[in-house]
């Protein structure tokens, strides 16, 4: 990184974090310290704390966290108003913090000092140890905000803004906050961070304020004058802990990655590297970056898709649950469809949502999108569940008012009652119901009877609306119970903690018991309980009114009561405790008269007409009726209320609107027999619904189950966020862990058998050591005699090496003797002769000098081909001690050769000491590099041959003869690595899967190799084209662990090439399950991909990620 | 007798019948089936019931999905007390990872064109 030394400010993105550094040499340590340490003290999160940093050349620096995002990037995307005015109000905020807790104004407040964090929350860096006027700040602000209002409609807001002080800009800022609706607000902030790039580049910013008096203290003497001379991270020492930048596969640990602790060579090398391969966010194509990561996408997104879709806020900072919410309907479309105000919702409900859940019947649009999304299953996201899931947003609104109304408590009301709607828009708007109604006499039937109920139950909702425009009401109600209690501090205490605990317990699917009681609700089933006559036991009367209290259930209560009717009848232990829980909870709180009072009602409500009908009906009912109090609750029953579920899945989630119109549909006539098929057998189909035929309630409770339990397994979204940002996203290699020991294909060859890489280097430094041996060449006799014995190169053979040797057959070694015998040389069983660096030596005959001279291999081949005392080298040297022709000439009697090479494979051995292959190539240029190992059919092969084979693989255009040939280099070969290469290379170009396949394990064999990534991320890739991804995980994961042998010229086209795997297994995840959580990783992950392949200038990747991503933001729901 | 009517009307549960298949049409067994809040298995015979279920006449969505297959989800028009499904196809995973223009060769350049 480098930094113009005469701005003082440059920002760094190391791995994922963001840092901003600052020059503050000329500071004193000690004050440096203070501003630190008083930052610390404030524990503001947006309040960015440096560190001191100091580099070697003495130059200290303040380091502080950034947010992914820059607040001019945010600017220049054109943000709303609203979404500007809500930056102010952060940042006025902030400052006021700053000035009250940590006693310190800003000093060099800018605009660059602003940056948007992970959870989209506005944060200040860049404060200055210096000691100046709050008034500073404010005038800092001006420009500051001059630079948000930039359009002649803001001119007002200016207007206002521009005071003498923080509190007056409060004010009128909060005015102006007032006129929008926090929705709207928190909306348009959502969307204009969602088209805000993430902060990738390290690139320097620009200090307009640089000559301010406040900064000067710190910036002006510490600035070197020679701007020139970039600062180089080179110079970092100890003091300056980067992270991992190589860390970017989602928690795989990463050989490369150094912790610059100690050394700085260490520190030295990695940056060395990263400049070479803009590791370090491209420095020095910061501008392709941008281009290419931004241009392909945006547009067509930004208008087929909301604006969710943005490829930037597919990173997982930018899924926020304000996004989801967009979703919702607006509050005005909701009143319009009753504006009575307060009443609203219980009418509203008694037509549509209500009447379907009285008759336990569920309706279409419950259905409408039976993935829930996880976002809103958040226990934080929930604490307050008074009501419907209005509550939620409710709650944030709420929360986010208070923000606000941090300003100037005593306003709070005018904004509190600025959205009075949010409730209602809010509830879901069913167009399937009504119209369904109209349908049949049976329906009306229903609907009648459900109407009806609804009639009975509406008081008990008639306060919700009004209730719910405050939840601190609720909270207040709770706070008042609590303290009516007599009771110790600690036991307050405790009391208070379980109320903080509410949403921990609505978090699990089988609790909806709520103890923070909604007066509405208990005062509504208090009137109602003076009619019930219908006594049900006390714990049942608490799970009742707990669900009420949560569901808050102003639409379906009557549907919760029915169901409770049923539920409250079975005692399994698991709803026993979680009542016992909620019974002591509202016991302490001295509130559990109360309580009990609303079980009669709720029963009264559901069962009076169920009573007076099983009263006058036959058997038919009382068997029913039976079958209700037997029925066992497999899964407990929880209810939700629909309008909750349905209200989630609109928002999240798209019904598929393929109709079938090949349904088979058998009317009623058959539902006798339904239930003797659930009853008697175990059936073709297993269900895990144990439900008997009590359906009606049964059924009716079952759609919230399944709606809670959903939402049991997702995460809230800014706990997901959370988690995804700080350990990201449990990619595919969280699989691995499970899956390691049983992936099949890997035991074969790398996964079980694979030593550690440190063994390879071992390898390396021995084969060196065969080198030396060279010259001592006397001992093959020896070798020869005990061909058991196993020579120190022997120990150096793979496994594989070993197995292929001792696989060589007997016929093999007496053939080798009666070669020897024929040659009168001492010749050697080929396994031995490996080990033997010396016969190709002992003959010194010239035409073994021949071939060595000609030789064009490579420094590291030499020394292994010198050692190589084949048989057939000493064979190929007789040969060509019988003819002693010039090189062309034994060129050309090996391109006679040639056409009988399959052949000679089944000749004598005799035959096969002159063969070699054929060298196209002119005469002068034929290096006969290689000699083989083995008897028949082993092949000589050029380097320039090899070269040119090389060339052609890439196009795939290999012939097969061509392939065959290579594919006979034996394993012991020092060519074999490189000729299956090079096969590998033409089988993928070719998407040859076997060839793939035999050519991989062919490199595998060999040790070195097998810590090679380059070759595990082949084989994982094909792995994953053959579908077994449980391979393709446990490579990727040998590739990750072996990531430290990765050359440094291929380390960006490895990563790029290792995060595609990474993102196709997480689009596999999507493709299985469907998931929106598993889509939005998946699309992450490609984004990723899109990254490192822009970086390694892969054309061709960047494109099929692009591809992918959009085939990604199409299924969204 | 109108309140018996209601009340026997308000007992009747619907079910609902399926066979899940690859695309050959080889029956799926284990394939998960999901229809609101039941979740069932499909046999042997990749046959699946559901059973118990209060619905009203209408269009609902039914998810199924099956290891090494593509999840499934589209919607049907309900309307009676036993329902059959046409039969639910279930396509195989096929996404394959295209190979880079890569030269594995470890003498030559790993990107030999593009960069």
């Amino acid at each position: 990184m480098k930094t113009n030394m005469t701005q003082g400010w440059s920002t760094l993105q190391e791995g994922t974090e963001h840092y901003l550094y600052r020059s503050v040499s000329s500071m004193s340590f000690a004050r440096l310290e203070a501003l630190v340490q008083r930052l610390q003290d404030c524990q503001n999160p947006a309040i960015a704390i440096p560190e001191i940093v100091r580099l070697a050349n003495g130059e200290v620096y303040l380091k502080e966290p950034r947010g992914i995002r820059s607040v001019e990037d945010f600017l220049s995307n054109n943000p709303s108003t609203r979404a500007k005015l809500f930056v102010v109000q952060q940042l006025l905020k902030l400052l006021e913090n700053l000035h009250t807790f940590v006693g310190t104004t800003h000093g060099n407040l800018h605009i660059s000092c602003l940056s948007i964090g992970l959870d989209d929350k506005l944060i200040l860096g860049g404060i200055a140890p210096v000691d100046g006027e709050t008034s500073d700040d404010v005038d800092a602000l001006k420009p500051l905000l001059a630079k948000l209002f930039t359009q002649p409609i803001e001119a007002e807001i200016l207007r206002i803004l521009h005071t003498t002080s923080l509190k007056k800009m409060r004010r009128g800022l909060k005015a102006l906050l007032a006129e929008d609706a926090w929705d709207d607000i928190q909306s348009d902030w959502s969307h204009a961070i969602r088209q805000t790039n993430i902060e990738e580049s390290s690139e320097e910013l620009h200090v307009e304020g640089s000559n301010q008096t406040n900064t000067a203290e710190s910036i002006g003497h510490d600035i070197d004058e020679d701007s020139d001379d970039p600062f180089d991270f080179d110079e970092l020492d100890q003091t300056l802990d980067l992270g991992s930048p190589l860390d970017d596969l989602d928690g795989m640990p990463e050989p490369n990655n150094i912790h610059l602790q100690t050394e700085e060579q260490t520190l030295e090398a990695l940056f060395d590297e990263f400049d070479d391969l803009d590791d370090l966010d491209d420095f020095g194509s910061l501008e392709d970056d941008v281009r290419l990561d931004l241009e392909p996408v945006r547009t067509p997104v930004a208008i087929e898709d909301t604006p969710s879709a943005d490829p930037v806020s597919e990173d997982w900072s930018d899924v926020d649950l304000d996004s989801w919410l967009d979703g919702v309907p607006e509050p005005s479309g909701l009143q319009s469809k009753g504006s009575e105000g307060v009443d609203l919702p219980q009418s509203s409900e008694s037509t549509t949502e209500a009447a379907a859940s009285t008759s336990d019947t569920l309706s279409p649009d419950a259905f409408d999108n039976p993935f829930v999304e996880d976002w809103f299953a958040d226990p934080e996201e929930t604490v307050p569940l008074n009501k419907t899931m209005g509550s939620d947003i409710k709650e944030q609104t709420a929360a986010d008012l208070e923000e606000i109304s941090d300003f100037d408590d005593d306003d709070d009301e005018t904004l509190l009652f600025a959205h009075p709607t949010v409730e209602e828009s809010l509830r879901p708007m069913d167009p399937f119901t009504e119209p369904e109604y109209s349908t049949g006499e049976e329906d009306g039937f229903v609907e009648e009877l459900e109407t009806s109920a609804d009639v009975n139950t509406s008081p008990a909702s008639s306060a919700d609306p009004k209730d719910n425009l405050d939840w601190f009401d609720n909270t207040e109600t709770a706070d008042f119970v609590l303290a009516d209690f007599e009771m110790d501090a600690l036991t307050a205490e405790a009391n208070e903690q379980s109320i903080d605990d509410i949403n921990e317990f609505a978090v699990d699917p089988f609790e909806f018991d709520d103890i923070s009681p909604n007066e509405s609700d208990i005062k509504a089933a208090t009137d109602i309980d003076i009619e019930a006559g219908y006594a049900q036991p006390l714990e049942d009367s608490t799970d009742i009114f707990s669900r009420n209290a949560v569901v808050g259930s102003t639409d379906s209560m009557v549907d919760i009561a029915e169901a409770d009717a049923v539920a409250t009848e079975e005692h399994s232990a698991e709803m026993d405790d979680w009542f016992a829980d909620t019974v002591q909870h509202t016991t302490e709180s001295n509130s559990t008269a109360t309580v009990r009072q609303v079980e009669p009602r709720i029963k009264e409500d559901k069962s009076m007409p169920k009573w007076i009908m099983v009263a006058g009906a036959t058997a038919v009912v009382g068997g029913a009726w039976a079958a209700t109090q037997t029925r066992k609750v497999d899964t407990p029953s929880v209810h939700i209320d629909e309008t909750q579920t349905k209200s989630l899945d609109t928002i999240n989630s798209f019904v598929p609107t393929v109709k079938t119109n090949a349904v088979v549909t058998t009317e009623a006539g058959e539902q006798a027999s339904i239930p003797e098929q659930v009853e008697n057998k175990e059936g073709p189909v297993t269900t895990n619904d144990t439900l008997d035929d009590s359906k009606v309630a049964s059924v009716t409770a079952k759609p919230p189950t399944v709606t809670k339990s959903t939402r049991v397994k997702k995460t809230g979204q800014k706990t997901a966020q959370k988690k995804k940002s700080r350990t990201k996203a449990p990619t595919p290699f969280a699989k691995t862990d499970k899956t390691t020991a049983t992936a099949q294909s890997a035991k074969q060859t790398t996964a079980a058998t694979l030593p550690p890489p440190k063994k390879a280097r071992q390898t390396q430094i021995k084969k060196e050591a065969v080198v030396a041996k060279a010259d001592t060449q006397v001992k093959a006799p020896t070798q020869v005699k005990e061909p058991s014995t196993e020579s120190a190169p022997r120990k150096n053979l793979p496994p594989t090496a070993d197995a292929i040797a001792a696989s060589l057959t007997q016929a093999d070694s007496i053939a080798a003797s009666l070669t020897q015998m024929v040659t009168g040389t001492d010749e050697q069983p080929p396994v031995e002769s490996e080990s033997n660096p010396s016969n190709d030596l002992v003959p010194a005959d010239p035409v073994q000098e021949n071939t060595t001279e000609v030789a064009d291999v490579t420094p590291d081949e030499q020394p292994v081909e010198a050692q190589r005392p084949e048989p057939s080298v000493v064979a190929a040297a007789t040969s060509t001690t019988d003819t002693p022709a010039p090189p062309a000439e034994t060129a050309e009697a090996e391109s006679a050769d040639v056409a009988t090479q399959d052949n000679n494979q089944a000749v004598d051995i005799e035959d096969t000491l002159s063969e070699s292959v054929v060298s196209e190539v002119n005469a002068t240029d034929r290096v006969t590099e290689d000699v083989l190992e083995t008897g028949p059919g082993t092949p000589r092969i050029a380097t320039t041959e090899m070269s040119k084979w090389s060339k052609s693989s890439i196009s795939g255009s290999l012939s097969e003869y061509t392939v065959e040939t290579l594919q006979q280099v034996p394993s012991t070969d020092n060519m074999f690595t490189r000729a299956n290469a090079i096969v590998l290379t033409h089988a993928q170009q070719s998407n040859d899967p076997q060839l793939i396949e035999s050519s991989l394990n062919n490199l595998l064999s060999v040790e070195a190799n097998a810590h090679k990534p380059i070759y595990l991320l082949a084989m994982a890739q094909y792995q994953f084209n053959q579908q077994n991804l449980d391979g393709a995980r446990e490579y990727l994961m040998q590739a990750e662990m072996n990531w430290a042998n990765v050359e440094r010229t291929q380390l960006s086209i490895l990563r790029a090439q290792r995060d595609n795997i990474v993102a196709h297994l997480s689009y596999i995840d999507f493709l299985e399950n469907g998931s929106e959580d598993s889509r939005l990783q998946s699309l992450t992950q490609f984004r990723k991909v899109q990254r490192e392949a822009r970086r390694a200038r892969l054309q061709s990747l960047f494109e099929q990620a692009e591809s992918k991503m959009q085939k990604l933001q199409r299924q969204k729901r | 007798m109108n309140l018996l009517v209601i009340f026997l009307w308000g007992c009747v549960t619907h079910s609902i019948t399926g066979t899940i298949q690859t695309i050959d049409q080889t029956p799926l067994s284990n394939a998960s089936c999901t229809f609101f809040d039941q979740q069932v298995q499909s046999n042997e015979d990749g046959n699946f019931e559901i059973n118990n279920l209060n619905l009203k006449k209408g269009e609902y969505p039914i998810q199924c999905t099956h290891k090494g297959f593509q999840f499934y989800q589209e919607s049907f028009f309900v309307e009676g007390t036993n329902v059959t499904l046409p039969p639910i196809v279930l396509n195989p995973l096929e996404v394959q990872i295209p190979y880079l223009r890569l030269n594995m060769d470890p003498e030559g350049d790993l990107l030999p064109n593009e960069r």
